[in-house]
């Protein structure tokens, strides 16, 4: 899988970073005040303005070579953005892409004190497969509540490599993570959340390519994984401020509609 | 309908925040000096431009996540008057285009323009 590197430290980027998310539509408004808008349904742009300051040659080295094998704006290749939620629709678990065994319900209540949670039935299990590299390195984390034993949150590369939590049977709300981190060439993370004896309460499961997890992002549709990103730039620069230092700046775009 | 998320605390903006009501009012002068006026369109049309500082990445993911769902200026949404506590409704985001600078947490900022639809 043609992929954006990971830095050593498990960091998809440098802080801080820009990114833009772009729509395009016509708008006329006449003297009396009315309104002709035409929105572009199928036309969506995201770009990332990236700046990385004193690279490893070996994480120069990695990006130097994405570079050459995607030639330049040639070629796309899967992009993690930085932070991001990787997941889709985090907050209604009966969506697709989640694969639910037993039944779930969405619109519970939350650990926030809203009503933005699900609610996995007792024997019951959720799950989203992540198109991602297996060899990085991920954080899973979900806030989650059971009266029950054997309750999880699992994270695989969909084969033999699997890290899991057990969840507490105090019922209270409390954030579990899961640290992943493993050699492997599945290309398919997978992350899962098993109910025990008892039904169990998940508010905002997470799964971010760092090393740990960071705070709770919604997301829906797009989650943090864009497939077909590509340079938006056919010059590389290597600015080196020393032995083994190199800085560089990498504008990325992603347009699912152009490519 | 969808409506515009609040801030963690329950605030729907941030000092800073602007409110505008626009009219249009035609004015035609003689040359006796006289002048007649009159209005293009009835009623006022109103705009808010939220400055958002100091957001965590959650609130900040909520805000960018309801600006696409909402595709920009594409969909129309319900507003909180952040003055009055009114909703409004229909509004738009006046802006296709959304950028924001994502640095350590706590420090997220951005600027949104929305307006009586």
């Amino acid at each position: 899988m043609l992929a954006f590197p990971q830095l050593a430290s498990g960091a998809m980027a440098q802080m801080p970073f820009e990114r833009t998310v772009r729509f395009r539509s016509r708008r006329n408004e006449a003297r009396d005040g009315s309104v002709v808008e035409i929105g572009d349904p199928d036309y969506e742009e995201r770009t990332w303005q990236l700046i990385f300051h004193e690279l490893s040659d070996a994480e120069w080295q990695a990006l130097a070579d994405l570079f050459a094998a995607a030639g330049g704006r040639l070629k796309t290749f899967t992009f993690l953005e930085p932070g991001a939620n990787l997941l889709q629709w985090s907050e209604q678990l009966a969506q697709t892409p989640w694969t639910v065994a037993g039944s779930v319900l969405d619109g519970q209540a939350d650990s926030f004190g809203g009503a933005r949670g699900s609610r996995l039935n007792a024997g019951s299990s959720a799950a989203q497969m992540v198109a991602a590299p297996s060899s990085y390195r991920y954080a899973a984390s979900a806030w989650l509540r059971t009266n029950g034993g054997g309750a999880k949150l699992r994270v695989s590369d969909n084969g033999a490599q699997v890290r899991e939590v057990d969840v507490d049977t105090s019922g209270q709300w409390k954030r579990y993570t899961v640290a992943y981190a493993a050699t492997s060439a599945t290309d398919q993370m997978k992350l899962e959340l098993v109910a025990g004896g008892a039904a169990l309460d998940i508010h905002g499961p997470q799964f971010e390519a760092q090393a740990s997890a960071s705070a709770y992002k919604v997301s829906s549709a797009q989650g943090g994984v864009f497939a077909n990103a590509r340079f938006d730039q056919d010059a590389l620069v290597d600015e080196a401020t020393g032995p083994g230092r190199h800085d560089t700046r990498v504008k990325l775009i992603w347009t699912p509609s152009q490519t | 309908m969808e409506r515009f998320p609040k801030l963690k605390t329950g605030a729907a903006a941030q000092y800073g925040a602007q409110r505008r009501a626009r009219r249009a009012t035609q004015t035609a002068r003689f040359l006796d000096s006289s002048e007649q006026r009159y209005r293009d369109f009835s009623g006022e049309k109103r705009s808010w431009v939220l400055r958002l500082e100091q957001l965590t990445s959650t609130e900040l993911a909520d805000i960018r996540d309801f600006f696409i769902r909402m595709r920009g200026s594409q969909t129309e949404f319900e507003l909180e008057d952040p003055w009055s506590g009114s909703v409004v409704s229909p509004c738009r985001f006046d802006q296709d285009e959304m950028t924001d600078r994502v640095g350590s947490e706590g420090s997220e900022s951005v600027t949104l323009t929305i307006r009586e639809s």
